[in-house]
């Protein structure tokens, strides 16, 4: 056989096992433009988690689940033990103490760019799947800006159709409009091929994020979906005081007693459809909205905001912790609404921190 | 039919094979023929009676051009040549400005009714046949009696749209020969094939969705975006037409061919006049050898030859104010380098230094190559100025897509240096060509024209 018969055998040959390996991992593939599709899938195959957050961008880059466990660890010290390299350390102190221990790990599930469906279709999943002895959501004003009128629960059928929609719309496969001979092959190629059809895996940031979906459990994959990725593997943690806890600590809403009037909160639709799942469900959950910078903190910390929170914790069993008031340094942020590095180290302790002296947490198990 | 959808693949593969099974040199050139004219008559067919008429033409009156010896036919025919591309291409732009022009009187035109069709690749086909008809007057070739022979010169499929301008004394004598195939050549365009349509899908038509917002609405952007896009523009172009280009020489390795290379890094130029040494050689060549030697050259009136020959080739990328400007622009740079030559002044400045200013210069200038109109061009200046204040961030991708295309340059570069692309273990062939595949495959959503096809 020449050269040029090899080298076409052999690149025909790549492109037949690519197609297998497509078609074999159809469903992965499937969700790989959505990140938020992704983060869910990755919280279904890690198993059961302590804790898992769900929001928007803004808890994505709010809470690290390193810094986040590594605080309620030490809050804890005789509850929980962390499943990282001081457990295997033979010569930590706590290792010989720490066989009756349980490994506490948390999941960051929030995503960015996600839509109001997308948002209620992952709860709606991860509280079915029991996916963590208490899920922390964020209800800030940024969820529901993201909704326009309606937003629904949709069922698992219904979902698998919207995600392709989606996908597909948002990558363009098919190059719409053709017709004649170049039209029926591009439908030939598109209907038989799921090389062809998802052909947006082969992009590099896609495959790295299937990648990231089939090693999940053995690299902290939650990481992968914020900037700066490369930095936080070599960036060191921050110690913060005691009395940087209590000089940042929420509002908090309870339930109580105290009868509250409905006061139509903006987004009312999604609300209301957040709420209504939130009745429908036996786990245990608590609702937070994070801290943001003065300018966006008027559209927070509002009166409205708060009595909509009374109301909530009236209607459903649950407490909300609304950090959007508290006023945090300026280099905690990198824009108006996220946080950086330095903040969401902060947050993620100081989010530890009130759980954890309220004992929301430890009556989550 | 465009290189860069699947019924080219197909069409390609299908004649190709055909070519390479028949051992007759006849029915290959007829394959040829045939394969071309259904190539240009798929776009619109009755472009074909232009292009047929056209090689008629051209094919009768060389051969009575090199009987005569007469200038008189010469001009005749070079004439006829020239009233085509003038009517399809430029009679609009005449008319528009005619009536224009009689407004100032106050006289009112009322503007034709008919619909202007312009004939794909005009300008190439048509350039191709002047420079045959010239170098049969100046004998420097035999005008061609095998019509089949004339008929696959004009029409090869490879260049008959978008170039490269081959002359015929480059194209006839492979055309003459018969082939004896070769599978390294074949190989090698499947290789150039496969990176022209990644340059051209994968850089060009990405880059041209930054392009196409920048000058939808020049006022939109900012003065980092705003000069990120000119950039992006700088780099489409080329890509678009380099793309192309490299489709055509690895169709013609795989029948054998080899045709012209038509880029040579034009964005590592130091001058313009350099530039003219590495951008659309066929054409700058073709506009060195059929206008400016025989307006005079260097010998008589030359900064008037540089700057005539320089509009004339920015008016032949499109009819309209916006070309001639770009045109004069390229011509007074030329102008002003070639009088600090001959005056021996020069500005002793590093060599980096040097292209980066000529990659700002060409840009700018390309501003009124992109503009729609001249109105659109004077907005996007203002914002190149920082007229327009936005708080913007430049496209990440748009970064990562210019970084994309400077190492793919210098990687396509080496592999094709010396054909080293032969030399590589068929491991490394493999990988790259697979690496090539999936990029195109994975870009492959948008299919957008290739800009040349309208010059």
């Amino acid at each position: 056989m020449n050269r040029l018969s090899k080298y076409i055998l052999i690149l025909l040959t790549f492109f037949i096992t690519l197609e297998l390996f497509f078609r074999h991992n159809y469903q992965e593939i499937l969700i790989l433009s959505d990140k938020q599709l992704i983060k869910s899938a990755i919280l279904k195959k890690l198993g059961l988690q302590n804790v898992a957050v769900f929001g928007s961008s803004r808890s994505n880059d709010a809470f690290d689940s390193r810094y986040f466990s590594k605080q309620v660890v030490e809050s804890n010290p005789l509850i929980f033990k962390r499943q990282t390299s001081d457990v295997k350390n033979p010569n930590s102190n706590i290792l010989a103490k720490n066989k009756d221990r349980i490994s506490f790990q948390s999941f960051n599930a929030a995503s960015i760019r996600m839509s109001p469906q997308k948002y209620l279709q992952s709860l709606n999943e991860a509280f079915k799947n029991q996916a963590a002895n208490l899920f922390i959501i964020e209800i800030s004003e940024g969820i529901f800006s993201q909704s326009d009128s309606k937003a629904t629960i949709l069922t698992s059928k219904q979902a698998k159709s919207a995600d392709e929609i989606s996908i597909n719309h948002d990558q363009g496969l098919k190059i719409e409009g053709e017709t004649g001979i170049e039209g029926f092959l591009q439908d030939f190629f598109y209907d038989n091929f799921i090389l062809v059809q998802q052909r947006h895996a082969l992009k590099l940031k896609t495959a790295l994020r299937l990648l990231m979906l089939k090693s999940a459990g053995y690299i902290p994959s939650e990481r992968w979906f914020r900037s700066g990725i490369i930095k936080s593997f070599f960036a060191k943690d921050i110690v913060f005081m005691e009395e940087d806890y209590k000089k940042y600590s929420p509002q908090i809403y309870q339930k109580s007693s105290e009868h509250t009037v409905y006061v139509q909160p903006d987004h009312e639709v999604f609300k209301n459809e957040l709420m209504h799942l939130f009745k429908n469900i036996n786990n245990k959950y608590i609702l937070i909205n994070l801290p943001v910078k003065i300018k966006v903190r008027e559209q927070e910390c509002t009166s409205k905001n708060r009595e909509f929170y009374k109301y909530m914790v009236y209607q459903l069993d649950t407490t909300v912790l609304d950090f959007s008031c508290l006023d945090l340094p300026n280099d905690f942020f990198k824009d108006e609404k996220h946080l950086n590095y330095r903040g969401r180290v902060f947050f993620s302790k100081l989010l530890a921190h009130h759980l954890t002296s309220m004992d929301l947490i430890k009556n989550a198990f | 039919m465009l290189f860069n959808s699947l019924t080219f693949v197909f069409f390609h593969l299908f004649f190709v094979g055909l070519y390479w099974t028949s051992s007759s040199i006849t029915i290959r050139k007829l394959l040829l023929a045939v394969s071309s004219l259904a190539f240009y008559g798929w776009f619109y067919w009755p472009g074909l009676i232009l292009l047929g008429l056209t090689m008629a033409v051209n094919y009768v009156l060389a051969r009575i051009i090199e009987n005569s010896g007469s200038k008189k036919n010469l001009t005749l025919a070079v004439s006829l040549n020239l009233m085509s591309l003038g009517f399809f291409k430029y009679s609009g732009f005449f008319i528009d400005n005619l009536i224009v022009f009689f407004k100032l009187f106050d006289l009112n035109l009322a503007k034709p009714e008919w619909s202007y069709w312009l004939p794909l690749g005009i300008s190439f086909y048509t350039f191709q046949g002047i420079s045959y008809l010239v170098d049969v007057y100046r004998k420097q070739i035999s005008a061609e009696k095998n019509v089949l022979n004339f008929v696959v010169f004009n029409s090869f499929y490879a260049q008959l749209v978008a170039g490269p301008i081959v002359r015929a004394n480059e194209l006839l004598p492979q055309i003459k020969e018969k082939k004896v195939f070769k599978s390294e050549l074949f190989q090698l365009g499947i290789y150039y094939i496969l990176a022209g349509l990644l340059i051209k899908i994968v850089i060009a038509d990405t880059l041209s969705q930054f392009v196409d917002y920048g000058f939808g609405d020049p006022s939109k952007l900012n003065f980092a975006n705003s000069w990120m896009t000119i950039y992006a523009f700088s780099v489409q172009i080329l890509c678009d037409f380099w793309g192309y280009s490299t489709i055509a020489l690895g169709v013609g390795y795989m029948y054998g061919y080899t045709l012209p290379l038509n880029f040579d890094n034009p964005y590592i130029a130091d001058s313009v006049t350099d530039f003219w040494r590495r951008w659309h050689l066929t054409l700058s060549t073709w506009l060195r050898d059929y206008l400016y030697f025989p307006l005079g050259g260097g010998r008589h009136n030359k900064y008037r030859n540089l700057m005539l020959t320089m509009v004339l080739a920015g008016l032949w990328h499109g009819a309209s104010w916006n070309f001639i400007i770009y045109g004069f622009g390229h011509g007074s740079w030329i102008v002003i380098e070639r009088l600090f030559m001959d005056y021996k002044k020069s500005l002793h400045l590093p060599r980096l230094l040097k292209q980066f200013l000529v990659f700002q210069g060409l840009s700018l200038l390309r501003v009124f190559f992109r503009s729609p109109d001249l109105s659109t061009s004077i907005v996007y200046f203002k914002s190149l100025l920082g007229f327009y204040k936005f708080d913007q961030n430049i496209p990440e991708a748009l970064v990562l897509q210019l970084l994309f295309f400077i190492l793919f340059m210098i990687f396509f570069e080496k592999s094709t240096k010396d054909r080293s692309f032969l030399t590589w273990s068929l491991k490394k062939q493999v990988l790259v060509s697979a690496a090539f595949i999936s990029l195109i495959l994975s870009f492959a959503s948008n299919k957008l024209d290739f800009i040349y096809f309208v010059f």
